[in-house]
């Protein structure tokens, strides 16, 4: 048993033998505070990857704690069945695995695939480059980006905001880790730990407080500072998530037209204002009035049509 | 505008890990019923109502343990069993057109049996093929 990882033996699931599949998930463990996930495979259908996911766990974790994680798991769950959103993963399987202590609860769900958001940006793949020199990496690299093919992904998530906002729920960790781009820019979305319950505007979810259990939802750089209060002032404070979901997007789209050249740089609005930006230079003004009204904490968001109204505007001005 | 939702419980956002709730819930009693067909076991339900029917969903209506699957003869009938709570104890009455013995004793029609504590009430249905169910009482 390797000392992080539970024990799969008494399941029915093995860790896959895959290097390259699991070299797609370790950059997420690597940013992940709350939960490890592996690619496994059933043990009588090799071949075939699903994503197991639990919480990280030391030789200190109580029993407790691990067993509260199944809580979690069963919210997710829940949610799920009820969304019916057929962009977030699929539940298969709930199971318990050995660990030194006892057991961890591991959630199987289907592997999702396409490419990570996160290496899209990096890769620079919504280049706008002529279909010859699609896949050369040096090509991308200069190339300027396609707004058409952004708008659309920005657009879909909105519309999986949407089928939550239904329930009076919102994804407040749509970070580009959590979106997978699959083919013909077809969105799926995961990190559904990120989903929150508001009363149409406001965050009312007294269960995210806990973060021993639940973890926290702070993603550095995609949370506006302004959510850190609802850890702080233990949810007696109205904070809007439709704002939370518009910084988002707004960063998102920042980090796409910018090919990610400013992530480790502090995101404010004098770097929106001083960024090169791979757009075409018709565009550039609109884009950047776009994530700077995205982004501005003084607005206020009352609906998913208003953010939704500022990304179609760019198709607009774009044509 | 977001839609008031029932579906979701509110304990989901407001108690999730609360220890008092998890204690109730743990408290609760219900029934945990294994099918076995040649004996295999093939389904493992846990139910926590008043009343559990037992039977063939039809395209009217829904029970809840669906036997139809595993009915190939078409022997079952929609309701077949019925278990209630009847305060701390669980009854349960015989309602199919197939024989059903529990724990080795053929049932009659419409006669509540009560199901014993502490261990298996072994129900065998004769449907085609003759299904099994172990019947055990969570405290």
């Amino acid at each position: 048993m390797n000392a992080t990882f539970p024990d799969f033996s008494e399941t029915s699931w093995e860790v896959t033998k895959d290097k390259n599949l699991m070299s797609i998930i370790e950059p997420i463990n690597r940013k992940s505070d709350t939960f490890i996930h592996l690619v496994v495979e059933k043990k009588n259908m090799n071949g075939i990857p699903f994503i197991a996911s639990f919480l990280k766990f030391s030789p200190n974790t109580n029993q407790d704690t691990l067993e509260k994680s199944s809580l979690l798991f069963e919210r997710l769950i829940r949610i799920l069945n009820v969304t019916r959103e057929l962009r977030f993963p699929e539940v298969v399987d709930l199971i318990d695995a050995k660990i030194p202590q006892g057991n961890v609860p591991v959630l199987i769900t289907e592997y999702m695939y396409g490419k990570n958001l996160d290496s899209a940006i990096k890769s620079v793949y919504f280049a706008n480059t002529p279909g010859n020199k699609l896949y050369d990496p040096e090509v991308r690299k200069k190339a300027m980006v396609s707004l058409r093919r952004i708008k659309k992904v920005l657009l879909e998530l909105i519309s999986i905001q949407e089928t939550l906002y239904k329930h009076n729920l919102l994804h407040i960790g749509l970070i580009p880790d959590h979106v997978i781009v699959q083919i013909d820019d077809i969105v799926r979305v995961r990190g559904m730990r990120g989903i929150i319950l508001t009363d149409g505007k406001y965050i009312i979810d007294k269960a995210i407080l806990e973060t021993k259990y639940y973890g926290s939802l702070l993603y550095k750089r995609y949370t506006p500072e302004i959510f850190q209060n609802y850890y702080t002032l233990n949810g007696n404070v109205k904070i809007n998530a439709l704002n939370i979901v518009a910084y988002q997007l707004g960063i998102m789209l920042f980090d796409l037209v910018t090919k990610g050249n400013y992530t480790s740089q502090k995101f404010n609005q004098k770097t929106i204002t001083d960024a090169e930006y791979a757009l075409n230079p018709k565009l550039k003004k609109q884009v950047k009035n776009c994530i700077l009204q995205l982004c501005n904490p003084d607005t206020e968001f009352n609906s998913l049509d208003q953010i939704e109204a500022l990304i179609n505007d760019l198709e607009i001005q774009s044509v | 505008m977001p839609q008031e939702n029932d579906a979701l419980e509110r304990w989901l956002f407001e108690d999730l890990f609360n220890p008092e709730r998890i204690k109730s819930n743990k408290n609760k009693t219900g029934v945990e019923i294994q099918v076995y067909i040649q004996k295999k076991q093939i389904l493992v339900k846990r139910l926590n109502y008043d009343e559990i029917v037992i039977g063939r969903n039809s395209s009217t209506e829904t029970v809840d343990l669906d036997l139809g699957p595993y009915d190939n003869g078409k022997t079952i009938s929609r309701k077949s069993l019925v278990i209630t709570r009847v305060n701390e104890k669980y009854e349960i009455k015989n309602y199919a057109r197939v024989p059903i013995k529990i724990n080795d004793m053929l049932m009659q029609i419409d006669k509540p049996y009560e199901l014993k504590k502490g261990g298996e009430n072994l129900v065998i249905i004769y449907s085609n093929p003759p299904i099994g169910l172990k019947i055990k009482i969570i405290e």
